[in-house]
């Protein structure tokens, strides 16, 4: 072997083994973040915002995770025989700790339902239900006419639980809302409509918080006339005040012993395909009672209304069906009930009715530049109107207002949801699953500098 | 031949050096490289469909720390995620504890800290002692129960966070701290300096003869170390004064620890008899029983207090005088909690680590295990059966617009039925 060959394979040989430690760390990097990809229907839609990480110095999360699965292992009372319930236990406790409406854990069997809802097949009785915690004028204007003079004490008196917020603090108690609902759905049917308020179940009550704030404000006003005459006999407005204050307090406290919390609740009516059920709802200040059948009610991406505008859902798959009923004349689209909606179908949805461009961006409240919504094909513009109410809302709503925005639609109908965040879905080996907020939508391509 | 030989050393070499990149970063965090890791990595198929528990929850963890829309603190979001660990057993005692809580909780079963021995209230003028510890450092610094802590080190605390100002007063033992206080209406503030040292927090309180009566009255709050002395301590004060009755009170007793339940219980129950029976879960049973010659005589009846907040070494105290009949329980149902918990310092051994509490075993009160009291709840929560019976019920009337308080024979009902007791068997 001459030197020259032999310095040549030494080279090799170094360079080789350079590569095999490299491969070794980047396969590590892999195996530790990425190695399930987001929930197939959205995969595509996860580079919108996502990025690379790396675990804290220190003990960071993998240490704590290893010591107390294994302090689990070895003490606890019965053998933990699924290590996976663990891990998945420790996701929820994460989601559940940002307490946003919008990222919600969801068990193996929630998981599957909205899966199926996302693509299009409703379970239960066919509406989108979300919650929804009340503002505190919300709660005033949903108090019943008998405490409305007394809403007053709530607002003047500093030492109530107010959050930072001006909230009166219900314990984070939410309100179970229709968002949307199913067209030709049994829930639409018996004439149900977005805004709706769950009240009870099969006689069962919803736990909520506009009955737990009725009972505040009494409660409060009680103190108020306490405090304003006290050491007196009491007076007339008192005793008027306590009964009314015992009455709702006793009547809260019997529909406690039969109740359901808003998870509950939520499951009963969108789980399942057979069976009745009855729910109560509020409309503003009236009652609604309904009794529903559960069948599973399928939802088209896009259908022809009779009155010529094309009603539009955001499935996968929404954008190339959109595409082959298109001419290049006038249209209108009602984006009326939509509330489940794939990220992923925004861009190709935009490229449809509007020049390539900016539409926007996404933004995060991380103090770090957002991300401009940008596509790279596009269409020209037409005539195009969208039918819009509060029951539009997510990917609807950011479509709406991307095109509204750049001038190549007309909107038309009263306000939409106000919901624009940007959900992504992901999925869990035990086929329970998380939805997480990643962004929220901004009109306009202007980037705040970052502040650092 | 030679050369193939040489080729496989040198593929081996490559297949070592790709094993040390792959660990490096384990070897750089100081821990053991994860052989799971690497296994799932080799066994490729595997890996992409199924990443181990650990791999899965990291990258979660990962993803929700960067993709959240809103900056997510590490450590809050480490300690959610073992609070949802150690929940998913389903067993409400088996729980983490970030540092704050697992601090308190230390501080709650020892029953002892380096402090000013008094216990303080939050004020609009900065923090009230609502009550300072007989012969603690506050007491002898000059501190009486009413005053209003309005400066701590020549900086003002009016208007500050309660916790802020403990923490701004708690330190060294042995070292000194300057309070200024606000006593009364009196408009000059007093400069006083106390020296901190290891207070005892009282346990047993509230000791009283009740009006009218001949019944002894105290409190137990929790079941700590010094907690059987300090019974021992205020019994003795009671018996002075030649009661022909008592009231334990251990409503809103969380419990604590069992040695100490223990350890009062043999000033009733004669020696070597069954406290509880812990049931490991590899079925090995240890037998707690009472120590010999230390048992007091109580000549009169007694009756304990006892609601769904009295628990654990509170509710075994409860239930092994209630099987030896030596006590009449009189309130509601009580917990319910037949189970024995470790605590565990997580990741590191300070005072700013983490706790984990872990159920570890079951435990039988003397009934027997036929008669188990654990604790049975609905889907919603709501609880269906469990805990000791009372022998005499007494509920607070749900209607009621008075506000209790414990030891108030005018506002207290369920203590108006211990005395309506105490009077029967008393014949009085």
């Amino acid at each position: 072997m001459n030197s020259a060959k032999k310095s040549f394979l030494t080279a090799g040989a170094v360079v080789l083994s350079c590569a095999a430690v490299l491969a070794g760390t980047l396969s590590r990097n892999r195996a530790d973040l990425h190695l399930s990809s987001p929930f197939n229907f959205f995969a595509s839609t996860h580079s919108l915002v996502a990025s690379t990480a790396n675990t804290a110095p220190g003990a960071g999360p993998g240490d704590y995770y290893e010591f107390v699965s294994e302090l689990l292992k070895r003490d606890y009372v019965d053998p933990v025989t699924d290590e996976r319930k663990l891990s998945t236990g420790a996701v929820k406790g994460m989601v559940n700790f940002l307490e946003d409406a919008d990222s919600r854990f969801m068990s193996p069997e929630e998981f599957k339902v909205f899966a199926e809802a996302s693509s299009g097949k409703f379970e239960g009785v066919g509406v989108e239900l979300g919650y929804e915690n009340p503002s505190n004028k919300e709660l005033r204007d949903a108090l019943p006419p008998a405490l409305l003079p007394f809403s007053q004490a709530k607002a003047s008196d500093s030492s109530t639980n107010l959050d930072s917020d001006g909230n009166l603090d219900t314990g984070h108690l939410p309100a179970v809302v229709i968002e949307a609902v199913i067209p030709g759905s049994p829930a639409d049917k018996a004439g149900l409509k977005a805004g709706d308020s769950l009240k009870s179940v099969d006689g069962m009550w919803v736990m909520n918080p506009y009955e737990i704030n009725n009972l505040a404000v009494i409660s409060l006003a009680v103190k108020k006339e306490q405090d304003a005459h006290k050491s007196q006999p009491p007076t007339q407005a008192l005793t008027d005040l306590t009964r009314e204050y015992l009455d709702i307090r006793r009547d809260l406290r019997k529909k406690l012993k039969n109740s359901l919390t808003p998870a509950k609740a939520m499951d009963r009516l969108t789980m399942g395909t057979s069976g009745d059920v009855t729910a109560t709802w509020t409309r503003g200040q009236t009652l609604v009672t309904t009794r529903l059948a559960k069948s599973i009610t399928p939802e088209e991406e896009v259908s022809k209304e009779p009155n010529g505008a094309i009603a539009v859902h955001f499935q996968p798959g929404v954008s190339s069906k959109l595409k082959s009923i298109l001419n290049t004349g006038p249209v209108t689209l009602d984006l009326r009930e939509n509330k489940f909606g794939d990220p992923a179908e925004l861009k190709p949805c935009l490229e449809l009715f509007g020049p390539a461009g900016a539409y926007g961006k996404l933004v995060n409240n991380k103090g770090k530049a957002a991300t401009v919504l940008a596509t790279t094909e596009g269409a020209k513009p037409r005539n195009l109107k969208l039918i819009v109410d509060r029951s539009t809302a997510g990917v609807a709503e950011m479509f709406a207002l991307a095109l509204q925005s750049r001038g190549y639609a007309k909107l038309e109908g009263p306000p939409m949801s106000h919901d624009r965040n940007l959900v992504e879905t992901f999925k869990l080996s035990d086929g329970s699953g998380y939805t997480l907020v990643t962004a929220k939508y901004e009109t306009g391509t202007e980037l705040a500098r970052s502040k650092s | 031949m030679k050369q193939t030989l040489r080729a496989a050393k040198f593929l081996g070499l490559l297949v070592v050096l790709f094993i040390c990149g792959f660990s490096w970063r384990d070897v750089r965090e100081g821990r053991l490289p994860s052989a799971n890791t690497l296994a799932s990595i080799l066994n490729g198929a595997l890996a992409e469909n199924m990443p181990s528990p650990e791999q899965e929850f990291l990258q979660n963890f990962n993803r929700i720390q960067k993709d959240y829309y809103k900056t997510v603190p590490v450590d809050k979001l480490t300690y959610a995620a073992m609070e949802g660990l150690m929940a998913s057993l389903g067993d409400p005692h088996t729980m983490f504890m970030p540092p704050q809580l697992a601090n308190d909780f230390n501080v709650e079963t020892n029953g002892s800290l380096i402090g000013i021995g008094c216990r303080l209230a939050p004020d609009p003028l900065g923090a009230k002692a609502v009550s300072v510890f007989d012969d603690g450092p506050a007491y002898h610094g000059g501190i009486r129960s009413g005053d209003v802590i309005t400066g701590v080190n020549g900086a003002s605390v009016v208007g500050a966070d309660l916790d802020d100002i403990v923490k701004k007063i708690r330190g060294e033992e042995g070292t000194t701290v300057k309070l200024k206080i606000i006593r009364g209406q009196k408009s000059s503030p007093l400069l006083v300096a106390v020296r901190r040292a290891r207070v005892e927090t009282p346990t047993v309180s509230e000791t009283k003869v009740l009006p009218g009566t001949h019944f002894g009255y105290f409190q137990v709050a929790t079941v700590s170390e010094p907690t059987a002395r300090q019974f021992d301590e205020e019994l003795e004060k009671l018996e002075k004064q030649h009661i022909n009755g008592l009231v334990i009170d251990m409503r809103d007793n969380p419990g604590g620890l069992l040695d100490t339940a223990k350890e009062m219980l043999s000033r009733f129950v004669p020696g070597d008899k069954s406290v509880v029976t812990v049931r490991y879960r590899d079925g090995h049973e240890d037998f707690v029983t009472t120590d010999n010659g230390v048992q007091h005589n109580f000549a009169y009846p007694v009756v304990i207090l006892v609601n769904e907040d009295t628990a654990s070494a509170a509710e075994i105290f409860s239930g092994v005088l209630q099987d030896y009949k030596l006590a009449t329980l009189v309130g509601t149902h009580t917990y319910g909690k037949a189970l024995v918990q470790n605590v565990i310092r997580v990741v590191g051994d300070s005072d700013q680590s983490a706790s984990a509490k872990v159920t570890i075993a079951h435990y039988y009160l003397p009934r027997g295990p036929s008669h188990d009291i654990q604790r049975k709840v609905d889907d919603e929560g709501q609880f269906i059966s469990g805990g000791l019976k009372p022998d005499v019920e007494a509920d607070f009337d749900p209607d009621s617009m008075v506000d209790v308080t414990y030891g108030d024979l005018k506002t207290d009902t369920q203590l108006q039925k211990a005395v309506e007791v105490l009077k029967q068997k008393t014949g009085g």
